[in-house]
């Protein structure tokens, strides 16, 4: 099937056409820097800038896949989870333009649109497996045992991991996103520097919590002068990215392991964080797994995994009506 | 000219169909809480109700605000939707020159008062006198107190805001102020329809790649987490 997908749950508005779930013709994804001089996504702004920027990126898409619109089998738009004011920006497109084309449309939940993002590229992954989706507003870990079915067997207590990262490099006066730019100063730190703490759930499970780490990181920052910070920056980056990934790494192998998983896709923003993809390999080569990434561009959000994940729906399920809502807290799986 | 008139400015939304001048119907529902997304149905509901498919639609105008940010934005949202596959022609109608088109040959100022939330409605002055309405000044958002110190002058108060502010404006303006209570779900989308339908023929279109509604108030800049 030709779908088109369309994105606005956070910060990017983006648009994609796929074919059949595998084959990307266009994906056209606009980041909004206008929450860069705020050390965060301001959801107001992103609501406003994805009401003037979506037709622009529904029409590149649309043309750079080189079809027409009545090409076009289905329409896979967002519809949560995430900022409830800029998903409904998305929707309200979307519903509109299905019903002026007369084509199917299905709302796709954003964290499953994510596993597609792995789906989408690597058709020798197979459920059942692990799927870690780490973000700027996620931090779960799914068991995938088949297409459509999904288990929750770990997300985090306060903060995403990516938004742990965000506010780290604030702290540090490393701007914003934080995840590329602690990535890029942690290289040249000492990760021995300072072990910070990592969370252990009492109730064991494989939930993730990040802010803690963050206040331990803030409490430190805090009693550094500048010239002192400035030193210490990158050896306070690349502890703190350690930490970080070391809670994701744990819980990820144990997890693997208790479920007898030998196959682990990692996606979502933090996904590309290279501390993270170097240990994930040493792990997986000792323990006998095999680990599946997205390419770096649907990594973080984009339009393509949406795509992917409504030729899925529209395959397998009735589509939906227009009465489709959003939801800014929706739940995967079970 | 079918033309069909969208208005999810307020938590009374509203949809109407014209073609030419003449009134085909038109669609009241509420779009608050977990309603929001309610707008297309009813659309489609309107044009089941008149017998016109989406396809005989040759253009749409929307309210283009002040009012709710959300429902301003998904009102548009809808519109451009709709526009975009046949390159529709789409006009903006303002929510406070509508409400002054409720008043048309007045003789006193009309002040057109959106409830604004946060203790301020959005309001502009019109003079109606020729038939059609003429912003006198800027649109504002502002407290009763301080509308009354922008607009000192003997004035018809008419819109959902002169229904929450009424006593409060009657206690600042004394006898200078007469407040219309009745029109708190008016204008509907069939005036907003025949208002956009004269910007069309006008030649008074908003792009579908650049346009945005009319906030009034800047984007707060609250930090909310992200769910």
């Amino acid at each position: 099937m030709l779908i088109l997908g369309i994105e606005t749950s956070c910060d990017e508005t983006a648009a994609a056409v796929v074919a059949d779930g595998r084959t990307i013709l266009s994906e056209v994804t606009l980041s909004q820097d206008l929450h860069n001089l705020y050390g965060g996504v301001v959801p107001e702004l992103a609501s406003r800038e994805h009401t003037r920027t979506l037709v622009p990126v529904v029409r590149e898409a649309i043309s750079e896949a080189e079809i027409s619109y009545d090409d076009l089998e289905g329409i896979a738009v967002t519809n949560g989870p995430g900022l409830v004011g800029a998903l409904l920006v998305g929707l309200s497109f979307a519903k509109a333009l299905s019903y002026s084309l007369n084509k199917p449309l299905v709302g796709i939940n954003h964290l499953e649109a994510h596993i597609f993002s792995v789906l989408l590229e690597r058709p020798e992954l197979v459920p059942p497996f692990l799927c870690l989706i780490i973000s700027g507003g996620h931090s779960n870990l799914y068991l995938v045992e088949s297409l459509g079915r999904y288990r929750s067997i770990g997300s985090t207590r306060d903060d995403a991991a990516g938004e742990a990262f965000d506010k780290v490099a604030k702290l540090l006066g490393l701007g914003y996103p934080g995840g590329p730019a602690i990535d890029e100063v942690a290289k040249s730190g000492n990760r021995d520097f300072i072990k910070f703490p990592k969370a252990r759930m009492k109730s064991g499970g494989y939930d993730f919590s990040f802010s803690g780490l963050k206040t331990a990181v803030a409490i430190y920052v805090s009693k550094l002068n500048e010239k002192e910070l400035q030193k210490r920056r990158a050896d306070i980056a690349a502890s703190f990215q350690e930490a970080v990934v070391g809670a994701l790494l744990d819980n990820t192998i144990a997890a693997a392991e208790e479920h007898r998983m030998a196959r682990i896709a990692v996606c979502g923003g933090v996904a590309s964080n290279s501390r993270l993809r170097e240990r994930l390999k040493a792990s997986s080569e000792t323990q006998g797994l095999l680990v599946f990434y997205p390419s770096l561009e649907l990594c973080t959000d984009n339009a393509a995994m949406v795509a992917a994940a409504g030729n899925f729906r529209l395959e397998n399920f009735p589509p939906d009506d227009l009465e489709l809502d959003a939801f800014p807290y929706l739940e995967l799986g079970d | 000219m079918k033309v069909l008139g969208i208005d999810a400015s307020k938590p009374l939304g509203s949809v109407g169909l014209i073609d030419g001048e003449q009134v085909l119907g038109e669609r009241k529902f509420p779009i608050v809480g977990n309603h929001k997304s309610t707008l297309l149905g009813n659309i489609d509901r309107l044009l089941k109700e008149t017998g016109v498919s989406i396809e005989e639609i040759e253009g749409v105008s929307v309210v283009i605000g002040p009012g709710s940010f959300t429902g301003l934005r998904v009102a548009l949202a809808t519109a451009k939707g709709l526009c975009m596959l046949r390159e529709l022609p789409l006009a903006g109608v303002s929510s406070l020159e509508a409400l002054a088109w409720l008043l048309p040959y007045c003789r006193l100022p009309v002040l057109a008062a959106i409830d604004a939330r946060r203790g301020e409605v959005y309001a502009a002055l019109y003079n109606t006198e020729s038939g059609n309405p003429v912003r006198l000044g800027e649109t504002v958002s502002l407290s009763p107190e301080k509308i009354y110190e922008r607009f000192d002058t003997e004035v018809v108060i008419i819109g959902d805001g002169a229904e929450t502010y009424g006593d409060k404006f009657e206690e600042l303006y004394g006898d200078k102020a007469h407040v219309v209570r009745t029109f708190s779900s008016f204008p509907g989308g069939a005036l907003v329809a025949l208002l956009g339908r004269e910007k069309i023929l006008k030649g008074e279109l908003l792009s579908l790649e650049q346009s945005v509604p009319v906030y009034i108030r800047p984007a707060a800049a609250i930090f909310k987490k992200r769910p």
